[in-house]
């Protein structure tokens, strides 16, 4: 029985501690973050935040935004964020119920497509899908140029992008093409992608010379080629649509009042100067300019995106890949 | 009948029911309700599993993960076997170290080896390209199944190589002399004698081996490609559509497997043969042939399986590292950024998986008393309900803690409790067994002469039973514990911002596309494991050799 003693001791303790903490966190105040952004930025915007709210204690929760929306619809009788953060729209559309409306001093700062028309989120970054190009293993001038030119024979088994599934982005380029150009031609760019779980490998692998050409954000070229590997962007000549990232309060989160305080400070002009210069990023505010290094919207073709119907259609056309791919 | 032993295994029972029970009923109900639909009788249907009927990409699937886990078992069998017998019965160089480091793939974790795969033997790894210059030679793609298997074998397979080994280490060798004295050959030695005797070891590495390649989530989603196996799907089911009734249905279907690879194993080592025996002497080859073989053996394949984690320690020093074979700038920046991170989520660390240890120790210890020795009613439920969550996906294990756990009667999201208890649940059936085959192997007739004596039942636990098992639940109490550091599936639906473990910090960090400061992050996890092994391993005054008979 020694060691039944013990072990209930120690059990005792762990459960004990949790509790003490749980008081403790009780009586200071704080604000509970679903993070789906870098912890660089998301440590600079936590300092920042405690500075500016003396006696508000930042609690960062970070994972991919399934994981965290999966959280968040697991946790909706008894919600323990308050913020979910850097996801993309059409996430916040897919499951709009669980979001809070909040009426942001900020507002004025945005397009309309760049917020949610009751304010259950704002814009965060605004981000162009592009063509990831390692010039090492094809030229820029044997690069494709357009989302038609994927369809393309020539570029079997030389592209790589995130499974539509699995990848917010992914999802988003898919929607792009079969908007712009119907099933057909994305029928034929299943069969020639390879396709990846995660919307990270579909930059990281080109950039590591295992695969000419990766569908996706403008972004994550940039910061490749300033680490020193041998990669361009090419932005589709037939249009490609600003994907936003955005950020929202979670309905019946702990901590109302201070998550919308948190939402206002994120969606501040600050907040996203500091977005721009650490991760590259394109702010979704008007009056915040762009990365240096970034293609200048002016020399990109620019099609809408729409967020909602990309959001409503998403089974559908989820399920039409599926069976696409399974095909192959 | 005292008490104490009812009161044991009533408390046993409960915790059973709400810790294990409570959440896997959750998942058995979702897998057989319809997404959106209430959880209800009349709501029973079989229509998640109908896709492995009619869908092209789930038949793959289950064929891709019953030859993906299969193939690993045979390949890191194939590996092990040799490996153990040759540190077991072979007089090798520097024997702890190689149990030391045979022990790190168990430990690593998982996510940052599979990226360090594809900078080896991806198009463009290092290796590829070495051979490439130097030989001329193509390597095989490592995408797809040859990767995966590969991978899974290498990062698997210490364990049929530790239990193997601590088998043979354990076998008396005078049955083995005698045979061979008699003028039976090596080979028939080998195949009549030796291998009856490993066995049920053997038997029982394959299976852990198989469980986990069967489970894993990491390897396939990165060296798969388009080479989709169940846990794959599983996390697309559930994270990309948030339907976990599918998820859960794929799980059971996972699960079915797991128990065909039971079946089939169990098969295999149903001869079970008495290898405790209390005067085994170490007689070891020492012939030169034998010696630079065994060495020889043994090396390359702790190299092979080293390669991913030692790529991530030079990862970790690269201040810089684009378009090159090596780092252009080294330094120790990356550790500097971390350091404070590391000091307070290993805090966190010690104490989730320290106490998820000692549940399991109590709770495994006592249930697996009352299954070997009592006469439980229902022994079967017990062990199943122990062993299926080990065998489910981290990931359906943390849906299942999640939304059984965050609404009354029992509200523990946001606790460390809920942590602990998740950790508790993926590993009990780790004592459960190696508490039961150590009961088992203590004779009944001791606690019966201690009870004649006058000693009550708690004090014949006290001083007869945890003395002679005490070395087997510590052994595997240090595994468990080892093993935790890593766990990230469903720490990542669980964890609440005053828990970050180091095992969050690190996918934190490959999430932002900050590889470099996540190897260095997982190089001190790495060290920090491995010293906690070895310290348990000093303190019980032997070497890892011993701590897995």
């Amino acid at each position: 029985m020694i060691t039944l003693k013990i072990g209930l001791k120690r059990i005792a303790l762990a459960a004990g501690l949790a509790a003490a903490s749980a008081t403790v966190v009780a009586a200071a105040e704080s604000v509970v973050i679903y993070n789906a952004i870098s912890t660089k930025v998301m440590q600079a915007y936590t300092e920042a935040f405690q500075k500016a709210n003396p006696g508000v204690t930042v609690q960062v929760v970070s994972g991919g935004s399934g994981e965290l929306l999966t959280r968040i619809r697991a946790e909706r009788n008894n919600p323990r964020g308050d913020l979910l953060v850097g996801p993309d729209a059409d996430v916040f559309d897919v499951a709009i119920d669980l979001f809070e409306s909040h009426k942001s001093p900020e507002a004025g700062a945005f397009d309309a497509a760049a917020q949610h028309k009751d304010g259950k989120y704002y814009g965060f970054s605004t981000n162009f899908q592009a063509f990831i190009v390692n010039t090492k293993m094809m030229p820029a001038a044997q690069a494709p140029k357009t989302w038609t030119d994927l369809a393309k024979p020539e570029f079997k088994g030389k592209i790589l992008m995130a499974n539509p599934a699995q990848s917010g982005s992914a999802y988003s380029q898919m929607q792009q093409i079969v908007k712009m150009h119907g099933w057909d031609v994305m029928e034929k760019i299943i069969a020639n992608t390879t396709f990846v779980p995660s919307s990270k490998l579909a930059f990281q692998n080109v950039a590591k010379g295992e695969i000419p050409v990766g569908l996706t954000s403008e972004f994550n070229i940039l910061q490749s080629k300033e680490e020193g590997f041998p990669v361009e962007a090419v932005y589709p000549a037939d249009g490609t649509a600003l994907i936003i990232d955005a950020n929202g309060i979670i309905k019946g989160g702990p901590n109302p009042a201070n998550a919308k305080k948190f939402l206002d400070y994120i969606s501040s002009k600050s907040a996203h100067e500091i977005l721009v210069q650490i991760d590259k990023r394109r702010s979704a505010r008007k009056d915040v300019s762009p990365p240096p290094g970034l293609t200048p919207v002016s020399a990109i073709k620019v099609v809408p995106y729409d967020t909602v119907s990309a959001a409503t259609e998403r089974t559908k056309n989820l399920e039409m890949f599926d069976k696409i791919f399974s095909r192959k | 009948m005292e008490a104490a032993p009812v009161l044991a295994g009533l408390l046993a029972v409960v915790a059973a029911v709400i810790l294990l029970g409570y959440p896997l009923a959750h998942v058995l109900i979702n897998a057989f309700t319809l997404n959106g639909q209430e959880p209800s009788l009349a709501n029973l249907t079989l229509r998640n599993f109908e896709r492995f009927a009619i869908s092209l990409s789930y038949q793959r699937a289950f064929w891709n993960s019953v030859v993906s886990s299969g193939g690993a078992t045979l390949l890191a069998t194939a590996l092990a076997l040799p490996m153990a017998y040759a540190v077991a019965r072979v007089e090798i160089s520097w024997r702890p170290l190689v149990l030391a480091l045979s022990v790190i793939p168990l430990i690593a974790p998982p996510f940052i080896g599979a990226y360090a795969w594809i900078m080896l033997l991806g198009n463009n790894g290092m290796i590829t390209q070495t051979v490439a210059g130097l030989f001329g030679i193509k390597l095989p793609s490592i995408y797809g199944a040859f990767g995966v298997v590969v991978a899974l074998a290498l990062s698997y397979f210490p364990y049929v190589f530790l239990i193997v080994q601590g088998a043979l280490a354990a076998a008396d060798p005078a049955i083995e002399e005698a045979a061979a004295m008699t003028g039976a050959s090596a080979g028939r030695v080998l195949r009549t004698i030796t291998f009856p005797m490993i066995a049920p070891a053997v038997g029982a590495g394959m299976l852990l081996v198989f469980i986990k390649a069967l489970g894993d989530f990491g390897v396939p989603s990165i060296l798969g490609g388009e080479y989709q196996v169940l846990p794959t799907l599983i996390y697309y089911q559930i994270h990309g559509f948030f339907n976990l009734n599918t998820g859960s249905a794929i799980a059971i279907v996972n699960l079915a497997l797991t128990v065909l690879g039971l079946a089939v194993l169990s098969a295999i080592s149903r001869r079970q043969v008495a290898t405790l025996s209390g005067t085994a002497r170490a007689t070891r080859l020492t012939n030169l042939p034998a010696r630079s073989a065994a060495n020889a053996f043994i090396w390359v394949v702790l190299v092979l399986a080293l390669l991913p984690q030692a790529v991530v320690l030079l990862y970790s020093f690269a201040e810089r590292w684009g378009d090159t074979l090596l780092p252009s700038v080294y330094g120790l920046g990356n550790y500097r950024s971390v350091l404070g991170e590391a000091l307070t989520t290993t805090w966190n660390t010690v104490l989730l998986a320290g106490a998820a240890t000692a549940a399991c120790l109590v709770f495994g210890t006592i249930t697996a008393y009352a299954t070997v020795r009592g006469k439980a009613v229902a022994r079967w439920a017990l062990d199943l309900t122990i062993m299926l969550p080990f065998v489910l996906p981290g990931l359906v294990v943390g849906v299942a803690y999640l939304s059984a756990f965050n609404d009354p009667p029992f509200v523990l999201t946001g606790t460390a409790a809920i942590l602990v208890f998740a950790y508790f649940t993926r590993r009990v059936a780790f004592i459960f067994r190696s508490a039961a085959s150590a009961i088992g192997q203590v004779d009944s007739k001791l606690e019966e002469v201690s009870a004649v004596c006058g000693a009550s039942w708690a004090e014949t636990m006290r001083r007869v039973m945890v003395p002679l098992i005490g070395p087997a639940l510590i052994a595997g109490g240090v595994l468990v514990f080892a093993t935790l550091v890593g766990e990230i599936s469903a720490t990542v639906l669980l964890y609440s911002a005053n828990w970050k473990t180091i095992s969050i910090a690190i996918y934190e960090l490959v999430n932002s596309n900050d590889l470099a400061k996540a190897s260095a992050l997982g190089s001190l996890c790495n060290a920090f494991t491995l010293i906690v092994v070895l310290v348990a391993s000093g303190l019980l005054g032997r070497n890892m050799s011993e701590m897995f008979r």
